[in-house]
């Protein structure tokens, strides 16, 4: 961010000289977005800090007063919001795993470009245009027993009518299996477009020394596909608590709060309990911790970036 | 990889087989459910022939709400679109021409950006709307859809636009053309079809947007997510209706996502996996 900022700082020495080369002057039009971008972000998240810090309160009759870390400190006594970390970190990793495998699995039936199977690489992808809210939608009516039927098929094999979004456990099981279904081609489009840009020569050279198509996918695809896979698992574990419209639809965090993320314990604690301070708290407090989970990983992601940036 | 094992090819085969079962299933679910009557849907056992009736559909276009709902979805998911490209296309564009350790902080300051959840923005956004007069406002829900959008456009376009040759970029500057007359009659016209496609995904993720709707609209500028949770809560049994709403807002996003599915990748991971 700072040398973002030192960038911008640059301009009038730039427009300084003569004849500045190929690059004078481009900087005035990547200012403004920088300056939109981190006014829009970096300035509601200092006021969320400021927030956290203070009593704030809709419903609370007394004047809202400086706290200082107090709401932080109470936050480790509230079992809730312990509770719907554990929570959190089922709908993170649950079905961020799922989605890599599954993921994996769908870039190689992509990738080996299966005669009759080329519909199949677009219907693969369209749940990625779904809004989220009509994904969960979609997920609670066919989890809803008599109009989902769900249910009816599996009394036919035999297994009686569970109650989806009635049993936490359940609950959590019928929302991870919505978010695979969402974020799984994510993963597999990510997946295949490395694919695609594997040498061939490597693939034919494995073939020549012998390896079987199994050994081939061993020893030279997942190799090759270790650092996208780690890009693409940030990018899962970033975006995981992006299911918030379908557990809103699906389950509003229940029942008894069994499927309550953070995100969505602080979407309840400042707009339903109207206790913007404790809820400012709640939401940084994750924030701090994604970011201290990510951070040794956005390496990963500075290096891919800094390619990037080399390459031309 | 040619060559398979007969065993391993059926096997992909039906892992792609069921997968598109997987996909297609739900989703044809929920648009028969859209057709059926009230006693059809929920029929026991689950009518998989029946008679289509297009009376939810009907419903729902004569619901003056969810009419008003289209129209706000159309207008913020367009204006934030219009208000994203003129600030993310310059932007993306000098970042194509800037040299790597300029390039590089600023995408990932703009990444960085993502990594923070809605939830962070929605509190303050909320309470300093409420004191501005924002709520429920065009003005302020197209405002926050500049956080996602504008870094989906140039994490989009970047990459994009790096892969265009720049000898045009430099002989137009040679010539003495300003940056700003080079973009618009040399580089312009040559990213239109990226320009196209980012513009498009902007407005998906505009029309599907749904966290930022539910708390900063009240009523005259509820969106069509917002609109069919409030039919969800007000009208809960009337489930031809809500489907058929779905199905509604469904088709946009998709038949607009399938025409630019193959820009998709560089923007939603901003270039980070080659595309």
């Amino acid at each position: 961010m700072a040398d973002a900022l030192t960038a911008q700082s640059g301009v009038p020495a730039i427009r300084g000289r003569v004849w500045g080369g190929p690059t004078a002057g481009y900087r005035r039009f990547l200012a403004p977005a920088l300056v939109i971008v981190t006014g829009l972000t970096i300035l509601p998240i200092l006021f969320t800090v400021a927030l956290s810090l203070t009593s704030l309160s809709y419903t609370s009759t007394r004047p809202t007063r400086f706290v200082g870390l107090g709401n932080y400190a109470q936050l480790f006594q509230d079992e809730r919001f312990v509770a719907s970390l554990w929570q959190s970190a089922i709908l993170i990793f649950g079905p961020v795993i799922v989605q890599m495998i599954l993921g994996f699995l769908l870039a190689l039936v992509m990738n080996e470009r299966l005669p009759g199977l080329g519909w199949l690489r677009v219907i693969f992808i369209v749940p990625m245009f779904f809004p989220p809210i009509v994904m969960g939608l979609m997920w609670k009516v066919l989890f809803t027993p008599q109009l989902g039927g769900i249910n009816y098929y599996l009394g036919l094999v035999g297994i009686e009518s569970p109650a989806w979004l009635a049993d936490p456990t359940l609950a959590l099981a019928a929302i991870v299996i919505a978010a695979v279904w969402g974020w799984t081609p994510f993963v597999a489009v990510m997946f295949y477009t490395a694919m695609q840009t594997f040498p061939g020569e490597l693939y034919e050279a494995a073939r020549i020394d012998g390896a079987s198509w199994t050994q081939r996918v061993r020893y030279v695809t997942l190799p090759l596909l270790k650092n996208t896979a780690l890009v693409v698992l940030i990018f899962r574990i970033m975006e995981a608590l992006a299911i918030f419209p379908i557990i809103f639809v699906m389950t509003s965090g229940g029942p008894a709060g069994g499927t309550e993320t953070v995100n969505y314990y602080a979407f309840v604690a400042g707009f339903n309990f109207l206790k913007v301070g404790y809820a400012s708290a709640i939401i940084l407090s994750f924030l701090v911790l994604l970011v201290a989970i990510l951070a040794p990983a956005t390496n990963i992601l500075l290096r891919s970036l800094a390619l990037e940036g080399e390459r031309r | 990889m040619r060559q398979r094992p007969p065993a391993i090819t059926a096997a992909l085969y039906a892992f792609g087989f069921v997968w598109g079962a997987i996909i297609i299933v739900p989703f044809l679910w929920l648009a028969t459910l859209s057709l059926k009557t009230r006693l059809d849907a929920f029929a026991i056992p689950p009518k998989l022939v029946f008679e289509p009736t297009l009376e939810a559909y009907v419903q729902i276009f004569s619901d003056s709400s969810f009419l008003n709902a289209i129209k706000n979805s159309v207008i913020v998911s367009v204006g934030a679109v219009v208000v994203s490209l003129i600030i993310a296309v310059p932007a993306a564009y000098a970042l194509r021409n800037l040299a790597g350790s300029v390039r590089r902080n600023s995408l990932l300051a703009i990444l960085l950006i993502r990594t923070v959840p809605g939830m962070v923005y929605l509190l303050p956004y909320f309470v300093a709307y409420q004191r501005v007069g924002l709520l429920d406002t065009y003005v302020g829900l197209i405002l926050v859809h500049l956080i996602f959008n504008v870094p989906l456009i140039i994490w989009m376009l970047t990459p994009l636009w790096s892969a265009v040759p720049r000898e045009l970029t430099e002989a137009a500057r040679i010539d003495g053309a300003t940056p700003l007359k080079t973009l618009l009659l040399v580089d312009l016209p040559l990213m239109r079809s990226g320009i196209i496609a980012s513009a498009i995904l902007a407005f998906i993720f505009s029309w599907n947007e749904f966290l930022f709707a539910l708390i900063l609209t009240r009523r005259d500028v509820v969106t069509l997510p917002v609109a069919i949770v409030n039919f969800l809560a007000f009208e809960g049994t009337e489930w031809g209706k809500i489907a058929a709403a779905a199905v509604f807002i469904v088709m946009p996003a998709v038949v607009f996502g399938l025409v630019v599915r193959k820009y998709m990748i560089s923007g939603l991971s901003g270039g980070a996996v080659k595309g």
